[in-house]
């Protein structure tokens, strides 16, 4: 483990109530790890749900 | 054959070997064997390729931003011989242990060896981290230190500086990651969904506003129609229409119908079947009503009896104008008998006088033919009396006279005579045929009026009418229908009012109530589809918390990664400061700012890097070095800080590649710079490359050159031309 | 739905966003036995339509804080108190079903006057006749609120509170309560006892019928003779059909 990943893990677990985040970071690092800024991107930008995007369901009979 | 040098705890440079690479067009093996390292030369004699080479034939690849938009191929085959297959190999030593690394371009094969033992591909790029302790990011870090680098941390904008000491520093990772981690677009993701939510709900409410509305409308107007609001309801309209329903019924029994009532009501959509079957009953109640099963006997007769009653009177009409012909033609021709009579006897005088006619045209003829033959014989007595004849008697004239005589007059005039008589007769024929078809006029006429008299008596239920009382019989029973049809028309009236005020109900459910409870089951549908909204709202507003907690997520993991980078940061710092603050005071050499520090500052959302120097420490007399010293010493600051980093990262290399440190250096910084190159080279192998020829010089007085291996790139064409020398 | 054998209640009617509970009020909710429960049930008016025209039911048994003391607690804070009381649930559920029509059913009584509602109300509880009067039709959300926002318009909200708690006295005695006792100026606002036998026990077996089926079963009952189930049968039939 690189020490930015050790250094930040420590930072996490230090803190109370941050092991989602810690959860997290994990998946950051491994897809950085893996495919770099693009691979960090790609799984962040998985992670965002904005309306309207597939998300129209019909309430009214409308979409 | 120069002896390599023990060292026995990391791995020294033996040699690189290039081949058709770059600017090596053909072979060339620039031998170190763990010594310190020389390669001078003059601009373009492909110094850099050996960095290159060194670099690539170890990792394969370089930093971002060093072959920006080149092919590597093309880049890296000979500039002499595009094509070329290209390849290298580096030899490392770590006391007895040789470690061989060698790659491929066209074939991408890579090998590592040490001893016996080799690998290729993936597992040799991990052996050799492993091996070496660090990546290509560090290598290129802490053991090829550029003049490129040197200048990124002199430039004037703080960003571009702090990014040049964050890629020195390694923190260029944590800088990418700071870079995508951005909590705000999560936040504003929740708030996007949150005004979702109140967007539709407003719509919502919108739609609800104008529904209720709308229904306050309808039932306004169904209260006009005499609705109250118990009524406004599904359970309303049911009781309203079978109440409808009762009442149809009722009132079909009271005109003697009975039919079953009317289908249930309870939804707007059933309300056009049972209307259908409502306006069926009203119908079957006009149409067939005890009152007008009644009624049409009566308008039957009536019709049947005002038809007989005009047809009586035609036919009365139409005889007493055959009377009336007939009573014409004797009052102008006498009685018929008489005309009979006139007839025969114009009969009789039509035949004498035929006869006469005949007996004169006999005469005549005989008169015609005694003519002939006294022109023809001229006889001596009479052709017709035989009589002899006077002397110079001209009988001829004579016969000729006769006989036109009795053409002119006597026949004549019985010719006369008998016109007259034809004619009269002809005139009493025609009067005759007169009579005739007046007496067959009459008779049809009698026979007409007979059979409509019997018609009469059997349409007004007597034994036999005389037929001057047919005419009142039939009147007096048309009176008496019309007088029942009066009646009858008065309940038949009463009846269509009953009829009216229910329709006028059914009207008034129809536009009053139904329109209000359709107004109330839409407003139904849409608190229904209000429920089914909360579900989708709570789920919407669940993304939104977890957009929200995503977003304080990944802050807290943008503070760690911060906070990461500081301490890391300042611990390299800390680790090369001794060292950088060593370096500094020999090659900065200033007079009064003799201290340098360097330090990792934390600000809100990123770490600022300050180099600040003072006299002898003393926070009063601090400056930012770039405020105080000039661009020569702070290049020299800068090589200074580049070395401490190099010295004091931990990897399992024990060699250094500089490449041209003397840029922007002054004389006495150059020399200073050798000095600090050779008492370096005494603790770790350094290869310097550079084509400054004073420095070159100051090597050599240094110390330098005497432990060093030599290559002296002296010319180039296509393949350098090296020259090469190595300690005894 | 297994209920309480005998209901204390205490009935607020409130257009903010809280409720004070006196000391004495509270007091007079304790119970001595388990199978009793004294509850505080809030109606909410207060311009939140998610919120407005529902009942909220706690057992004030755990809204006590310190003895002789009286208790302010905040919409949340009950709402999240009543979460926790699941023993409740079976009330709660009554009420929120039948709560709307119940209101509509004497909605004309309660705004002509408090006297009439409440002679109607104790003669159709002592005639069996409540169920009869509630409407077959669904209750629109906008129907129940415009009622409730005339009532307390046209008597103010003091008496329009008074008039809520005896309508949600006969509301929960259509549970299964024989006997109600209300209490129009002393504490608690009513009580609720002689729980019917079908009512106090909670063991039942649940069917899930289609009318169609409640016909056939009906029919089956009567020609097999047995009209106490036909009577069962046609009761929740009823029920079913307004629902």
């Amino acid at each position: 483990m690189k020490p930015i990943d050790s250094t930040v893990t420590a930072k996490l677990q230090a803190q109370r109530g941050q092991a989602e985040a810690l959860a997290i970071w994990q998946m950051i690092w491994a897809a950085y790890e893996r495919e770099g800024v693009e691979g960090t991107e790609a799984y962040l930008a998985g992670l965002l749900e904005l309306p309207g995007e597939g998300d129209h369901e019909d309430v009214e009979g409308r979409p | 054959m120069t002896v390599p040098l023990a060292n026995g705890e990391r791995w020294r440079l033996v040699s690189i070997t290039v081949r058709q690479f770059r600017g090596v067009a053909k072979e060339r093996r620039f031998e170190f064997n763990g010594r310190p390292g020389l390669l001078h030369g003059n601009n373009g004699v492909g110094k850099s390729t050996v960095a290159l080479a060194l670099q690539w034939t170890l990792y394969g690849r370089f930093p971002e931003g060093v072959l920006p938009n080149t092919a590597y191929d093309r880049f890296l085959s000979p500039i002499h011989l595009k094509g070329k297959p290209y390849s290298g190999e580096v030899v490392l030593s770590r006391g007895r242990e040789k470690l061989v690394v060698s790659r491929d371009g066209p074939t991408k094969e890579f090998k590592l060896q040490i001893g016996s033992t080799s690998w290729s591909g993936p597992e040799a790029e991990e052996k050799r981290d492993a091996v070496l302790g660090l990546d290509m990011d560090s290598f290129v870090r802490a053991v090829v230190l550029q003049q490129s680098r040197i200048r990124a941390l002199l430039l004037d904008d703080p960003r571009e500086r702090n990014k040049a000491l964050d890629r020195l520093l390694g923190m260029d990772t944590v800088e990418h990651l700071l870079d995508v981690i951005k909590p705000r677009e999560y936040a504003k993701a929740a708030d996007a969904w949150r005004a979702k939510v109140r967007a539709e709900a407003q719509r919502y409410e919108e739609r609800e506003r104008l529904l209720a509305e709308q229904l306050e409308g309808a039932q306004q107007r169904a209260r006009g129609l005499k609705f109250l609001n118990k009524d406004f309801n599904p359970t309303g309209l049911r009781t309203r229409y079978a109440e409808l329903g009762r009442d149809l019924a009722a009132l079909g029994r009271k005109y003697g119908l009975d039919f079953p009532e009317l289908p249930p009501c309870a939804e707007t959509r059933q309300v056009g079947a049972v209307s259908r079957a409502f306006q069926k009953g009203l119908q079957a109640v006009r149409l067939s009503s005890e009152l007008r099963q009644r009624m049409s006997p009566i308008e039957k007769s009536i019709a049947t009896l005002t038809a007989l009653r005009e047809g009586w009177s035609e036919r009365l009409q139409r005889r007493d104008r055959a009377r009336e012909a007939i009573e014409n033609l004797v009052s102008r021709h006498g009685e018929e008998k008489r005309v009979l009579e006139g007839r025969a006897e114009l009969e009789g005088e039509l035949g004498d006088l035929q006869r006469q006619l005949k007996a004169a045209g006999a005469l005549r003829q005989l008169l015609e033919d005694a003519l002939a033959f006294v022109e023809r014989e001229a006889p001596r007595g009479c052709p017709v009396c035989e009589q002899p004849l006077p002397e110079r008697f001209d009988l001829g004239p004579r016969l000729q006279q006769r006989m036109e005589s009795l053409a002119s007059e006597e026949i004549a005039k019985l010719h006369g005579r008998r016109e007259k008589a034809e004619a009269r007769l002809a005139q009493a024929v025609e009067v005759l045929r007169h009579f005739k078809e007046g007496r067959v006029e009459l008779d049809e006429c009698q026979k007409d009026l007979e059979r409509h008299r019997q018609k009469a008596v059997e349409a007004t239920g007597g034994v036999g009418i005389a037929e001057n009382k047919v005419a009142a019989r039939l009147d007096e029973a048309l009176a008496k229908l019309a007088q029942e049809r009066e009646h009858l028309g008065a309940g038949i009236a009463a009846m269509e009012q009953d009829l009216e005020a229910i329709d006028l109900r059914e009207r008034a459910l129809r536009e009053g109530l139904v329109p209000v409870v359709e107004k109330r089951d839409e407003l139904a549908r849409h608190e229904q589809d209000g429920e089914k909204a909360k579900a989708l709202h709570e789920r919407d507003d669940g993304r939104a918390q977890r957009m929200e907690a995503l977003a304080a997520r990944l802050e807290a993991i943008r503070k760690a990664l911060l906070d990461a980078k500081q301490e890391l940061a300042s611990e390299s710092l800390r680790k090369a400061g001794p060292r950088a603050q060593e370096l500094y005071g020999k090659l900065v050499r200033h007079p009064v700012l003799d201290t340098l520090e360097i330090q990792a500052t934390p600000r809100a959302s990123k770490v600022d890097y300050t180099f600040t120097v003072s006299a002898k420490g003393s926070s009063a007399t601090a400056r930012d070095a770039r405020l105080v010293l000039s661009d020569g010493q702070l290049t020299a600051t800068a090589l200074a800080l580049f070395f401490g980093l190099a010295e004091s990262a931990g990897h399992e290399l024990d060699f250094l590649y500089v490449d041209d440190p003397t840029q922007n250096l002054d004389l006495p910084c150059k020399e200073a710079m050798a000095r600090a190159i050779a008492e370096l080279s005494r603790r770790r192998q350094l290869v310097v490359s550079t084509q400054d020829e004073d420095f070159v010089s100051f090597l050599e007085t240094a110390g330098f050159r005497q432990e060093a291996v030599i290559h002296h790139l002296e010319a180039w064409d296509g393949t350098p031309t090296v020259h090469t020398v190595a300690p005894a | 739905m297994a209920l309480p054998t005998i209901l204390k209640s205490e009935v607020k009617l409130t257009t903010g966003s809280g409720v004070q509970v006196s000391a004495r009020e509270l007091e007079a909710l304790r119970v001595d036995d388990a199978t009793s429960a004294g509850i505080l049930a809030v109606l909410f008016w207060c311009g939140d339509r998610e919120v407005d025209g529902s009942w909220l039911i706690v057992d004030a048994a755990e809204i006590h804080e310190r003895e002789g003391e009286s208790v302010s607690a905040t919409r949340s804070a009950l709402l999240r108190t009543s979460r926790a009381q699941p023993w409740l649930d079976g009330l709660r559920r009554h009420v929120d079903r039948y709560w709307p029509p119940f209101l509509d059913a004497f909605k004309e009584e309660a705004l002509r006057d408090h006297g009439s509602l409440v002679e109607e109300l104790a003669r159709c509880h002592r005639e069996g006749l409540i169920e009869a009067r509630l409407p077959e039709h669904r209750i629109l959300a906008a129907e129940h609120r415009a009622t409730l926002a005339e009532l307390i318009a046209s008597h103010g909200e003091a008496d329009a509170g008074r008039i809520l708690q005896d309508l949600l006295a006969y509301l929960l005695a259509l549970a299964g309560y024989r006997k109600v006792t209300n209490n129009p100026v002393g504490v608690p606002d009513f009580v609720l006892s002689d729980l019917a036998r079908d009512a106090r026990s909670g063991s039942k077996v649940v069917f899930e019928l289609t009318l169609e089926e409640a016909d056939r079963l009906l029919r089956l009952c009567r020609s097999a003779g047995d009209d106490q189930l036909a009577q069962a049968v046609t009761a929740r039939r009823t029920r079913l059909v307004r629902e």
